[in-house]
């Protein structure tokens, strides 16, 4: 049933000479210049449009003046958060050095000197604030939106083919010669530089979405880099040098172009489609800002449209193919039944998880119930936003938008809520930068990567549990983040049982609950996780191994064995750089860089049972299943259930199944505690939170126990302030300090205890306090508190 | 000096009657020679235009053969860029093959698992 993808092309010869630049205006016009002197304005369906009056060619009187080659063109960008259609100029640069700022209507309204020789690369930053020129002179200069000279940035012995903003617009990325750099726009910063190609670098593009860098060369050769010039992927020997490169706005594939070649490719550098237009060299590649055209100007004075058909989505027993612009194919495996989908408008995107297919068009989302293709859900989008992403979890999707930001809707397509905070950029939103749980949507913050701000789903305001609703801070930046999916029950509902994984830049995983924000280290050197899609069961790719996580959250319950609820297995299978795609049920899905699917299923099925089993307390039911599997991990977790669970018998068998002794003393000891509130404190103990476990003796009253847990861990001064605070047992502390030194053979050293010995008022008298205590202990064991 | 005198049909002539007759008869030969001449160039005009046309033709012919031939030349170097086009994209097509079998063997491999699995929980 599936289709290969392709790149469905349209090419148009209208410029009589090698079309040089061509760019894309908010409206969705397409704009071309060529050596043939002309600037030609096109529809998005390829039809030349009314001629374009400009009297930028006129010699003015001067008939002998060198005649005016454009070399690059570019819109004037949209506003951030407002409606693409508003820009009305667009910047032309020329062979002479010039760059003329034209309106519209075709008036030059601005005429700048720019550089000697011609200018190569011209480009305005995201916000429109900047315009960076380049030329063969090897100068960069900033100009100021009305064309007054801002700064002139470097001077390099190569002339500049291609320079392109970063995505905060703080630095720029150009080629020089054989090399990248990367250039902050402070004065006074060390630039990054390193050799990319073998030979001359011809074009870059840095990415908004994704912070990557493309670039390709006269080595015939395009590579993907991270900012830091690592490079991710190098491709194969093309024929001809690759001339041009491209990012698709929302950063999830790109297009390269070279002599009669056109090339899609995913972000991970593999091809998704290849198609070979009788276009000559492509010079330019642009996207239309939805992302779902490209345009691209030919060498021999063609303009080539083109848009990638075909592209599959797969779901467990699904197969979505995007077959044209207007229409999806949709392909149950499992029962052989196809469906067509067809839409009015252009597909801009579309995502299938949770029995659900939601497809995006510019005005319209319909969402598709896997049990009735016929009649989708229809909710009106904003016009003139563009969709970024789709994230769905199992009762609610968000859908992020250039405009609104993030909209949550039910399946019934009911607006659940609309989530905005300052300073929140929806085009720089990706897939692992988001995460939609039933209860809570986290998403990470792309102009301070430290910080994750959360909201709670249904209302849309921000997790007041969080530092008073502000984002949290993790200390270093963070790459990916991801909700636990698990429909939460009885004592974990609502956030009480919400988890956060993050991976940081130094590819440290961590986990956190979000009622106290207390991140603990799950793993290091993480290449990729995802949470499972009905359990909470973290699967990761760690320094080339495929592991995962039973019960993540033994972390917080009892480290010691923790690393016991967990599998390694060799991930050789899945080659370097391997992404998650799925992990739902037992299987996991992972896109290897290469682009293929590899599917597994390391993941036995007793752990998801024994999830179910405990969560609603049959433990009976647990250790039996844990005694049919004999696995020592689904045992660990068990222990660590039961402990969590607070039920003692259980988490004595399990502990005792892995050989875990002195946690089976331990919880005898405790189960042999008589009051509830006690056990419950020893409990927290044993996770080794004692805070929580004072907590709990004090609000129960049980003061002389909560001194007896500080004196037993040491914590003598915590001891006495408890004392002094509630008035009780201070003589008993002062004993038991007294006792504690003299076995060690030391003298008190302690200020407040050598005040307090001195102080009459406490006399110590050993009868008294054993009396005392052989009191308290009996007042628990009746139960009269 | 001149002599005037009448002829025969009483005519006044200034020259004489043999000479007058010797004119005539000048006069009608060159008048038969001019037509002569005439009719002759435009048989030469006509075969010049014969001739060029012929030439245009023969020019034409001419850089047709050379298109031809020229043609004829780069066909084989065409073939070889458009096989090369081929190559590309069977080159393309077979990454995808690649790309579906390995995602094919993983399935089989998974397929094969759950079939054990089912198998073992059978037996115990």
């Amino acid at each position: 049933m599936s289709k290969l993808s392709k790149i469905k092309i349209n090419s148009y010869i209208k410029h009589t000479e090698c079309t040089t630049s061509i760019g894309w205006s908010g409206n969705s016009e397409l704009y071309s210049v060529g050596d043939d002197q002309k600037i030609l304005k096109w529809s998005s369906d390829g039809e030349l449009l009314a001629p374009f009056q400009t009297s930028l060619f006129d010699k003015s009187g001067d008939p002998n003046s060198p005649s005016l080659f454009l070399t690059e063109l570019h819109w004037f960008p949209a506003t951030p958060g407002k409606s693409q259609t508003n820009s009305e100029i667009f910047v032309v640069g020329g062979s002479d050095g010039k760059f003329y700022l034209l309106a519209r209507s075709g008036r030059v309204e601005k005429k700048v000197e720019a550089h000697k020789g011609a200018i190569l690369a011209l480009k305005w930053s995201y916000e429109g604030s900047a315009l960076l020129t380049a030329g063969e002179d090897g100068q960069i200069k900033i100009w100021s939106r009305a064309g007054m000279l801002r700064s002139c940035l470097t001077q390099s012995a190569f002339p500049v083919y291609s320079a392109v903003w970063s995505p905060e617009n703080d630095q720029i990325l150009y080629s020089s010669g054989k090399n990248l750099v990367i250039k902050p726009i402070q004065p006074s910063t060390k630039p990054t530089q390193w050799k990319a190609h073998e030979g001359i670098v011809l074009k870059v593009d840095w990415n908004l979405a994704n912070n990557l860098i493309v670039s390709g060369g006269e080595d015939r050769r395009y590579k993907v880099w991270d900012t830091y010039g690592r490079q991710l992927y190098s491709s194969i020997l093309h024929d001809q040098p690759i001339t041009s490169v491209a990012w698709n706005p929302s950063g999830d594939m790109f297009a390269i172009g070279s002599f009669n070649c056109l090339r899609i490719c995913d972000k991970l550098g593999w091809s998704y489609a290849l198609t070979e237009p009788d276009s000559g060299s492509i010079f330019n590649i642009s996207w239309t800002p939805d992302g779902t055209q490209l345009a691209c100007a030919g060498g021999n004075g063609a303009v080539v449209m083109g848009h990638l058909i075909n592209r599959r989505l797969e779901w467990k027993n699904y197969e979505v193919t995007i077959l044209d612009d207007k229409k999806v194919l949709v392909y149950d495996i499992s029962i052989a039944a196809t469906e067509t989908l067809e839409f009015r408008d252009r597909i801009i995107k579309a995502s299938i998880a949770f029995n659900h297919l939601i497809v995006c068009t510019p005005s319209q989302c319909y969402i598709y119930s896997d049990k009735n293709w016929n009649t989708p859900a229809i909710t009106d989008l904003n016009p003139g936003g563009r969709v970024v992403c789709i994230k769905q979890c199992a009762e609610y999707f968000v859908i992020v938008d250039t405009i609104v930001g993030m909209h949550v809707y039910t399946y019934e397509g009911r607006p659940v809520s609309q989530i905005k905070y300052l300073g929140l950029r929806p085009e720089y939103v990706t897939q692992h930068s988001i995460s939609i749980s039933g209860d809570t949507l986290a998403i990470k913050d792309r102009t301070d990567e430290k910080s994750i701000y959360l909201f709670d789903v249904t209302t849309g305001t921000p997790l007041a549990s969080v530092s008073g609703g502000g984002p949290f801070r993790h200390s270093i930046e963070v790459m990916e983040l991801a909700l636990n999916q698990s429909s939460l029950i009885g004592a974990t509902s609502g956030i009480n049982g919400r988890q956060l994984v993050i991976v940081d830049k130094n590819r440290d995983m961590w986990i956190t609950g979000l009622i106290k924000v207390n991140f603990k280290k799950l793993g290091t050197m993480v290449d990729t996780f995802s949470w499972n899609d009905e359990i909470d069961i973290i699967a990761a790719m760690v320094d080339g191994k495929f592991t995962v996580w039973y019960y993540p959250n033994a972390v917080f319950i009892d480290q010691d064995i923790a690393h016991l609820t967990k599998i390694e297995r060799d991930g050789s299978t899945f080659g370097r750089d391997a992404q998650f795609v799925s992990f739902s049920g037992t299987q996991c899905t992972l896109r290897k860089s290469d682009g293929s699917l590899v599917t597994v299923s390391f993941i036995s099925p007793f752990p998801s049972l024994l999830h179910e089993q405990t969560k609603k307390k049959q433990w009976e039911d647990a250790i039996r299943l844990c005694r049919y599997a004999k696995m020592n991990e689904l045992w660990a977790c068990l222990a660590v259930m039961a402990v969590a669970g607070q039920d003692l018998n259980t988490a004595e068998v399990a502990y005792a199944s892995i050989q875990e002794l002195a946690k089976v003393q331990y919880i005898c000891y405790i189960r042999d505690i008589p009051s509830a509130e006690a056990r419950t404190a020893e409990l927290a103990l044993l996770r080794r939170q004692p805070k929580e476990a004072e907590n709990i003796l004090i609000s129960a009253n049980l003061i002389y126990r909560a001194l007896k847990m500080w004196m037993n861990l040491y914590q003598w001064d915590r001891a006495l302030e408890l004392a002094v605070k509630f008035k009780s047992h201070v003589d008993t502390v002062l004993y038991c300090r007294k006792k504690y030194l003299k076995s060690m053979d030391k003298t008190e050293f302690n200020k407040r205890f050598l005040q307090f010995n001195n102080d009459p008022g406490f006399e110590i008298v050993e009868e008294k306090i054993l009396e005392k205590i052989s009191f308290e202990e009996g007042k628990e064991r009746n139960g009269k508190i | 000096m001149v002599s005037v005198n009448f002829d025969e049909f009483s005519k006044i002539r200034v020259l004489d009657t043999k000479n007058f007759e010797a004119s005539e008869v000048l006069k009608d030969d060159c008048h038969l020679f001019t037509e002569k001449i005439g009719e002759f160039s435009e048989i030469v005009s006509q075969f010049t235009d014969i001739l060029t046309q012929k030439s245009n033709q023969i020019e034409k012919e001419k850089l047709a053969t050379i298109g031809k031939r020229i043609k004829v030349e780069t066909e084989v170097e065409s073939r070889k860029s458009k096989k090369l086009q081929l190559k590309n994209l069977l080159k393309e097509a077979q990454n995808e093959l690649d790309r579906l079998v390995a995602q094919n063997e993983s399935l089989l491999k998974v397929h094969q698992e759950q079939q054990l699995l089912l198998e073992s929980l059978g037996m115990k």
